[in-house]
């Protein structure tokens, strides 16, 4: 069975996806709308919108779905993990897959579900597409997922971009922000050249998470994906350049274009991840080339901010900081990005035996992996960093406020990036950093140790494990809800 | 962080912010999310353009 999107929907349970027959006008919030009332209901099922319009307000060819990744559960799925242990279990696989390869195949056209179906020229109009308008003050549909490009060394990245509808058949712009992308369309530029590039329009959904692993310039981002959908990547020739650049192959909706050297337009607002808008910005314009697409295609969407979004940043962060710390800390316990900061702002920690100074040295070589976390807090490891409301307690319960809080500020390289297209110089960045101070914390939140302190209150260990409660409840109360009387 | 400004759309009033580097003073029409009518910055019917106060460790 192919790893791709359907097969992946068809795995899950009644309660994890469900199907909405009515129509749906994304692009006039209605998506948006259904999932945040879900949402409120404390409800996170992947949600497939079987009849949702285009932007001309008509039935789209396409289905949409979202929400696919608002459970760790879900994820787990994903990574091969098994749904009952969704938190360090699903952060430790992330760390794995992001240092794996698996290299990719190359398939015939005739076996490549993506293509199926080609638009091109006039026919490529990405209006047929059912492009989601989040929130209010978005500048428009949208579409979230991510983007292939290729060096001039020839190398793929994959990443996410968001990739903006200007109410035109054939042109977008699109939201390049990652240090490789844009330093990708900088020396196309350079070179005189357009550049490339392929929006992946739905993939089995480990192809989406692990496009944000980090890698170094000159990886074979195909060759991770293989590794993070458990085989190797099938790759056709996209239908406008052939094989000078490959296209995965079992890819819901694939639109192949061009950025034009040095040709921008506006785009934004946007309600990016960390639930902020972006601030309008210029970016580069997308020429479509091509649509190709399988039959019965199906189109992905992430609900931006909300839960779908957190693990892209959470799971990125405690799978990197993982490889990259555990080595250098032997007691490292667990790490979590936890969705109160939509995965982004914050990092919990946890450590056995910690010793003197840990604490503020793990939290700044934190700092400087992620430079939009703002504040780290360290805990000892019997505090479950997955659980906000233990790292709460021993933040409130443990922590020295004149010593244990340890802010730097005026972080220079925390406030500014660089973007495609832009010249030499410093640029302010849009999006999360709308809310990035510059001046972060780490806050030592572990049991003093120099001196007599109190211990937490526990129930014995032993009994704990002896005693379970599904033997001791009635079936007909073991069934109810979480606050029932 | 950032530097923003917010605008007022002098066509339907819709509030939305752009970019102050890329945007304030470059000449570039911003194209209103809402009514999508271009205007330039100085032709906004309100302009909020606060730089935050500078905040520097001891």
């Amino acid at each position: 069975m192919a790893r791709d999107l359907q097969n992946f929907l068809k795995q899950l349970d009644d309660d994890e996806l469900i199907e909405i027959d009515r129509p749906v006008k994304p692009h006039e919030f209605e998506a948006t709308a259904l999932l945040k009332q879900l949402e409120d209901r404390r409800q996170y099922p992947a949600v497939q919108f079987n009849r949702p319009t285009d932007m001309y307000g008509n039935a789209s060819p396409f289905p949409l779905v979202s929400n696919v990744y608002a459970t760790r559960e879900r994820c787990a799925r994903m990574l091969d993990v098994d749904p009952a242990t969704p938190n360090w279990e699903v952060s430790l696989a992330f760390a794995k897959k992001s240092k794996a390869q698996q290299k990719s195949v190359a398939v015939e056209r005739r076996a490549a579900p993506v293509q199926q179906n080609v638009w091109r020229g006039k026919d490529a109009d990405v209006g047929r597409l059912p492009m989601v308008r989040h929130f209010e003050m978005d500048f428009g549909p949208v579409i979230t997922m991510t983007h292939v490009m290729r060096s001039l060394e020839g190398h793929y990245n994959v990443s996410f971009a968001k990739t903006f509808y200007k109410w035109d058949p054939h042109e977008m712009v699109v939201s390049l922000h990652t240090r490789d992308n844009t330093r990708i369309v900088r020396e196309h530029e350079k070179a005189g050249k357009p550049t490339r590039i392929v929006n992946v329009l739905g993939h089995h959904p480990a192809f989406h998470l692990g496009s944000v692993a980090r890698n170094e310039w000159g990886d074979d981002d195909y060759a991770t994906l293989g590794a993070f959908i458990g085989e190797p990547m099938r790759l056709v020739p996209s239908v406008t350049w052939g094989d000078e650049f490959m296209v995965p192959a079992d890819a819901e909706i694939v639109i192949e274009g061009e950025l034009p050297s040095g040709k921008k337009d506006l785009c934004d607002p946007f309600g990016e991840v960390a639930r902020l808008y972006q601030a309008q910005c210029l970016r580069p314009v997308l020429e479509v080339k091509a649509m190709t697409f399988r039959d019965g295609a199906i189109m992905q969407d992430i609900f931006s901010g909300f839960r779908d979004s957190c693990p892209f940043g959470a799971v990125l962060k405690e799978g990197h900081l993982w490889n990259v710390l555990h080595e250098k800390f032997p007691n490292l316990h667990q790490i979590h990005s936890p969705d109160s900061t939509c995965g982004v702002y914050a990092v919990y920690v946890s450590m056995k035996d910690i010793q003197p100074g840990q604490a503020q040295e793990i939290g700044r070589l934190i700092l400087e992996s992620f430079i939009v976390i703002q504040c780290v807090i360290v805990v000892d490891a019997d505090i479950d960093v997955f659980n906000e409301q233990e790292v709460m307690w021993a933040f409130h319960t443990y922590t020295n406020l004149e010593k244990g809080f340890q802010t730097k500020g005026n972080w220079e390289q925390a406030r500014h990036v660089r973007h495609a297209g832009e010249g030499s110089g410093k640029a302010p960045q849009s999006g999360f950093a709308t809310s990035n101070w510059g001046a972060r914390a780490v806050i030592d939140a572990t049991k003093p140790q120099d001196f007599a302190f109190g211990e937490r209150s526990q129930v014995p260990k032993d009994v704990m494990e002896r005693v379970n409660l599904d033997d001791y409840l009635a079936p007909s109360r073991a069934r109810m809800p979480v606050g029932a009387k | 962080m950032e530097r923003i400004f917010w605008v007022e759309c002098p066509n339907c009033s819709t509030r939305f912010y752009c970019n102050y580097n890329e945007l304030r003073h470059a000449g570039v029409k911003l194209l209103c999310p809402s009514c999508h009518a271009r205007f330039l910055p100085d032709e906004a019917k309100a302009l909020d353009e606060r730089e935050q106060l500078s905040v520097r460790p001891e």
